[in-house]
């Protein structure tokens, strides 16, 4: 560690208890730069302090919920690629009214009396039709997807698809009906709370934040690696990591901060939360609905379709028209309810056209309009990227894994830094006391607390991708007349994650070794390289049919699993065990400040991050 | 596209008006006034595409424009810090090719 490069590494490095060296560089560097008083240092110290806790508290969480809420930006992608049987639906006009229709009348044949359908139409990312419907007043809906050609429903496998990751990074979503969602709501948000303060003050600790915008030194090895690899992934695309968080924070506002909505809308019997939420959603509330679980309510009548997508198509200029609804108001009237597409615009619920069912006449356009509600409609809008094109969406994915990157390298950070304070440490008294003692040279364990957070650290980093690959295969493997199927797909997944977490335990608590990192990620990468060989082995949907076929949204899923498998792989190569002394003899000059079991070796920061 | 090609010419020559990644692309230590210029020229190259991402083509909001900027503009930082890291002799070649392609995409109506 050379004199230039010292300054720059003190200030996010620190620990919260500063050394005397610490503060003896520092008193030379004020004393060099006479602007920068010494409360802002110690203003510094404290952001960093509170950097270092709010990030390793929850810091795993954040992982998990960064990583599957980036997985779940190709939601619709996973739902499709989980169900093989979707495959060969061939693209619609999407102005032809007559999709619509076929898919209605197939339910009409299918369930008589229904009371209110959704009805989601197909576009670029979906090809089939999406219907929900239920014939209760109050109770949970039915999926149907139907061939847009036909109107025939088909009959796909039971899965969550990408909905799991969907549901699992804003509620810990752990089974199909949703179980403690509410619980899982609470938690996801108090941990986007800590992340938002840890980019806060993560910005506020960085130093250099303008001198060091592009830097990157992985060759440095060690700590430095480590730093610059956190630095650079959280500074670089830190406008979407603190639109991302705020926005996650501000669209489930209303079950974490009530109290104005409390205060704002005093009913006669209490809160009336239910004229919130029409003004949210720029509806009337006198025309929601309320009912009570077992109302009963009349099902709808037969409805003619074409003539009301026209007129839509018309009021809205040729825009897109994403789903309808069909429902009876507070009233009893039968209402369809014409939805604009999500892509055509930022601010998210698309306005909406109410007709009127039986006779297809225009009644209520709903939107939107209020200033602070187009803003929280733009935040969620930001937030779900539903207006984001191919292109785009693949480099907010890429944000997503750098932003699941910067959080894995902050979890790293930490063990590197207190194993290097420990080891000097142990160099100054404990080898002297295991010297007098013993007349040799002792290896010391690390503290428990070290050992349990790299133990955590390969469960949660090496583990999820772990446990996501075995949900995908699962999909495949798993037989598709098993009861509760969709349920069986998610105990593969927490099967997955809980050995991993036994393993890491294993490795990095009871008998620290290097195996811990290389097997875990070994083994993630073995199951994503696999993904497409199962997939070739369980169905017609492989890359032997896709490729040639010029199906791309296919394609890309089981080519996307395989580089995702070769770069687990290539790290898994890395940190295998008998390479830490090779490379330590050869990094002679720039001794790793950090033991084996703690860490993965410095240098693949710098590729995946490249690769992300 | 064009957003990106911009962003990324405009990054390059902020990163080479510092004097780490100067020293690394050029060989030499640049002029503290240089680097201020080439600094400068970066802000206004990065003012530049914001313009132009404010007033996309026909059909498409500035709202989702200036999205996909904001996009554009941390990708670009990432490719340059990419470039400085291990391609830093070819970041002005690759500057000056990003800025040149990226007026031709905008020009196209990319």
């Amino acid at each position: 560690m050379t004199s230039s490069t010292l300054p720059s590494q003190t200030p996010a490095e620190r620990a919260p208890a500063a050394t005397a060296a610490n503060t003896a560089s520092e008193a030379a560097r004020s004393a060099k730069k006479p602007k920068v008083p010494n409360d802002r240092e110690g203003f510094r110290q404290a952001m960093s302090w509170l950097h270092t806790w709010a990030g390793l508290i929850l810091g795993w969480l954040l992982f998990a919920i960064f990583l599957t809420g980036t997985l779940s930006f190709f939601k619709n992608e996973f739902n499709l690629w989980m169900r093989p049987e979707m495959h060969g639906l061939q693209p619609v006009d999407a102005t032809d009214p007559q999709v619509a229709q076929k898919a209605l009348d197939a339910l009409a044949r299918k369930v008589p009396n229904v009371t209110q359908w959704i009805m989601h139409l197909p576009d670029d990312r979906d090809p089939a039709v999406n219907l929900l419907w239920r014939d209760t007043g109050n109770g949970r809906f039915e999926t149907l997807r139907m061939n847009p050609q036909t109107g025939e429903a088909i009959d796909a496998r039971q899965t969550m698809g990408g909905d799991f990751f969907y549901r699992f990074h804003f509620e810990l979503r752990t089974a199909q009906k949703g179980r403690w969602t509410l619980e899982g709501r609470w938690v996801v948000g108090v941990a986007t709370m800590l992340m938002f303060v840890a980019l806060i003050s993560g910005v506020i600790t960085h130093r250099r934040i303008f001198k060091d915008f592009f830097t990157f030194r992985p060759t440095k090895g060690g700590q430095r690696a480590w730093l610059d690899a956190h630095n650079v992934s959280g500074v670089l695309v830190l406008p979407f990591y603190l639109m991302i968080t705020f926005s996650g924070l501000m669209i489930f506002h209303t079950l974490y901060m009530p109290a104005g909505i409390a205060t704002a809308y005093k009913g006669e019997n209490g809160v009336d939360s239910n004229a919130y939420f029409a003004d949210l959603q720029g509806e009337k509330a006198e025309s929601r609905p309320r009912r009570r679980p077992g109302d009963k309510v009349e099902p709808l009548p037969a409805i003619a379709l074409p003539s009301i997508l026209t007129e839509a198509r018309t009021r809205w200029d040729g825009g897109r028209i994403g789903s309808l609804q069909a429902r009876r108001d507070a009233k009893g009237r039968a209402v369809v309810e014409v939805t604009r597409h999500e892509g055509d615009r930022l601010q998210y619920r698309p306005p909406r056209l109410l007709f009127d069912a039986s006779i297809g006449q225009w009644l209520d356009q709903a939107d939107a309009t209020g200033p602070a509600v187009k803003t929280y409609g733009v935040l969620y809008g930001l937030h779900m990227a539903r207006f984001a094109d191919i292109g785009l969406r693949w480099a907010l994915f890429g944000f997503g894994l750098l932003g699941s990157l910067m959080i894995a390298t902050g979890m790293v950070l930490w063990s590197v830094k207190r194993s290097a304070k420990s080891q000097t440490q142990a160099s100054r008294t404990g080898i002297a006391a295991n010297k007098d003692n013993r007349g040799g040279v002792v290896p010391t364990m690390a503290p428990f607390g070290e050992r349990l957070v790299a133990a955590i650290n390969i469960a949660t980093l090496a583990g999820l991708p772990l446990a996501c690959g075995v949900y995908i295969a699962s999909n495949r493997l798993v037989p598709l007349n098993a009861e509760g199927r969709a349920d069986v797909e998610l105990a593969w997944f927490f099967s997955a994650w809980g050995l991993a977490l036994l393993w890491a335990l294993a490795c990095a608590v009871v008998r620290p070794s290097r195996m811990g990192w290389s097997f875990a990620l070994g083994a993630a990468g073995l199951v994503w390289a696999l993904l497409p060989v199962i997939n070739a082995l369980t169905t017609h949907t492989h890359l032997g049919v896709t490729l040639p076929a010029g199906e791309w949204v296919w394609a890309s899923m089981d080519l996307a699993f395989l580089t995702t498998g070769l770069v687990l792989g290539w790290l898994s190569w890395r940190l295998r065990p008998g390479r830490a002394r090779k490379g330590k003899a050869a990094e002679a000059k720039t001794p790793r400040t950090a033991p084996a079991a703690a860490l993965p070796a410095a240098t693949e920061v710098s590729v995946s991050t490249s690769g992300a | 596209m064009s957003a990106f090609l911009l962003c990324f010419a405009a990054w390059s020559v902020m990163a080479l008006g510092m004097d780490r990644h100067h020293e690394d692309a050029t060989g030499r230590e640049g002029a503290a006034h240089r680097l201020q210029q080439l600094r400068r020229a970066g802000v206004l190259l990065l003012l530049l595409s914001l313009w132009l991402a404010a007033h996309p083509a026909d059909g498409v909001p500035a709202s989702l424009g200036v999205t996909a900027w904001a996009v554009a503009l941390s990708a670009a930082a990432v490719a340059v810090t990419a470039t400085v890291t291990w391609q830093p002799r070819r970041t002005p070649l690759l500057a000056g090719l990003a800025l040149l392609a990226g007026l031709a995409a905008w020009a196209g109506g990319g």
